[in-house]
């Protein structure tokens, strides 16, 4: 009667093929919120204040303390296992058709196979490069100081404003941020399709979500350096 | 019509492969991809040289043993199509047609085009069914189940195991196929009280047997000749997920 009783010795977990796609999801999503936060607070460049709000924002993320310490190293966790389970992934799927195909097309229809979908790994890897120069470059990247409203604080507006002067930066971080886009528009429904959320009705949903959603959030980040670039005014 | 024809040779599965060219006359836009190989393998008895060795057996989409790459696609351009139910008349009369086997590490070459796919076999074996004492067969109506899951159920029961699903997905995962026969189990009462033990079973095989991962590029649902949703890829996981937080056990019955 009971057949698979006695066949199954093995327990589920999360270092199947299915169980990897879950940890790509979940920290996938997660990621896309973060960015989603940090886009947000990163528009008040165009606030046309001076940098005061920014540099407000920033001073009261720094007051968090230990919390913030905390949620850099979450932050930094999710990136690393993201990034560990998708090569993983991607050598196994290389693995699994050692001889290719000489000739491979998609049969249009139904199909959600697109540029996009096709270089997650390398739109993943230029975004694995860009990460490190990024962080190097505004938070790990020389402290200037500031008074706002008697405060002293750091004036990371004109950290931003000066790196963004450089053509040379503000083209490169505007064209990674395409890569970026890429990488969204597949990765938000794919996330969620992974994680087993999505039906025949929310399915397309999603899709399409994802889509807008890539070009809202990179479209952001494209246009933050070069607007900067050519529009703000160095600060005094 | 008149074919130029570029298909992929084999002698046995360690053998390495090569392409060779051949070229059909005098074929009727109504005839079938597959026969139209039979016309070219009488020629190439008549020639006295080893026809093309392929796989069919029903020639009516519904045993899934025919399954070629032409063109780069999974049983051809067409849409919700098997390749012996491929008409001739979807190729520009001239052109030239590119045939390869389906695949995949999982579906070793045994000659020609054709492929050993005994590994969906397998996967089945490892749960693709529910245990019943068997006795005299019960009222089909005995237990009521609401139209849109039967719909639904009888959607992923249309496969037919060809592989085409594992042939044009880039990371050769069987996860369509998987998931259409999990899901077909899953939706139904009938499957309810193996489905934590089945889910988990059925994904390990898959593992072993060395497919890919799925990464959602949804080219096995265009590829399907069933029309088979993507949609089951996700109940699959929603089973699976469920069964890992349960320990992989059935739930307490009483
Ligand atoms: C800002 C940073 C990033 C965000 C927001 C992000 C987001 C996502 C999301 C949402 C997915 C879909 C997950 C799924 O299909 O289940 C995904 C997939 C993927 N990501 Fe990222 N990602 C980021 C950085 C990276 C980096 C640095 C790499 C590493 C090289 C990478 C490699 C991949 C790969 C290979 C996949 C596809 C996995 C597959 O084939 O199934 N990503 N990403
Ligand atoms: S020969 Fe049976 S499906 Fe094509």
């Amino acid at each position: 009667m009971h057949g698979m009783a006695k066949d199954v010795t093995r327990k589920g977990t999360w270092q199947t093929s299915l169980g990897r796609k879950v940890i790509m999801g979940l920290t996938g999503i997660l990621l896309i919120g973060y960015l989603i936060i940090h886009l947000t607070a990163n528009l008040l460049v165009f606030a046309g204040d001076g940098g005061r709000l920014l540099n407000l924002y920033s001073h009261s993320l720094h007051q968090l303390g230990p919390l913030l310490f905390v949620a850099r190293i979450a932050l930094a966790a999710l990136f690393i296992f993201h990034i560990i389970t998708g090569i993983r992934v991607v050598i196994q799927n290389r693995k699994a058709r050692s001889t290719r195909y000489t000739m491979a097309a998609s049969k249009g229809g139904p199909s959600k196979m697109t540029p996009a979908s096709r270089w997650m790994a390398i739109t993943g890897l230029i975004l694995l490069f860009f990460v490190p120069w990024h962080v190097n470059m505004f938070t790990l990247g020389p402290y200037y100081e500031t008074v706002i409203d008697g405060v002293p604080m750091r004036d990371l507006y004109r950290l931003v404003v000066e790196r963004f002067k450089d053509p040379a930066i503000a083209f490169t971080y505007a064209a990674v941020m395409l890569f970026l886009c890429m990488h969204l528009a597949h990765g938000f429904w794919s996330a969620l399709q992974s994680l087993g959320a999505l039906n025949r009705r929310w399915l397309p949903v999603a899709y399409t979500v994802g889509v807008i959603l890539a070009i809202l959030v990179a479209g952001g980040f494209f246009i933050l350096p070069l607007y900067t670039y050519f529009f703000v005014p160095m600060p005094a | 019509m008149k074919f130029r024809l570029k298909i992929w040779r084999q002698a046995g599965p360690d053998q390495p492969g090569r392409f060779e060219e051949y070229t059909v006359d005098n074929i009727s836009p109504d005839m079938s991809f597959l026969e139209m190989l039979d016309e070219l393998n009488e020629e190439l008895v008549r020639q006295d040289k080893d026809p093309i060795a392929f796989d069919s057996d029903c020639r009516e989409g519904i045993c899934g043993a025919c399954g070629l790459m032409i063109n780069g696609m999974a049983h051809g351009p067409k849409l919700g199509c098997t390749t012996c139910e491929l008409r001739m008349r979807e190729f520009p009369d001239g052109s030239l047609i590119t045939v390869e086997p389906f695949r995949a590490d999982a579906f070793p070459v045994i000659k020609d085009l054709v492929v050993d796919r005994s590994a969906l076999d397998r996967i089945i074996a490892a749960g693709g069914y529910i245990s019943v004492n068997t006795g005299s067969a019960p009222d089909a109506n005995a237990i009521p189940i609401p139209k849109e899951i039967a719909e639904e159920a009888m959607d992923a029961a249309a496969c037919i195991g060809c592989g085409a699903c594992v042939a044009a997905c880039p990371n050769a995962s069987a996860a369509l196929f998987t998931g259409a026969k999990i899901s077909q189990l899953a939706l139904l009462p009938q499957g309810h009280p193996e489905r934590e033990r089945r889910v988990i079973s059925m994904v390990n095989q898959m593992d072993i047997e060395g497919f890919g991962n799925c990464s959602n590029h949804g080219e096995c649902e265009a590829a399907c000749p069933k029309g088979i949703s993507i949609v089951n890829i996700a109940r699959m996981r929603r089973e699976y997920i469920r069964a890992v937080r349960t320990g992989g056990q059935v739930r307490a019955s009483v």
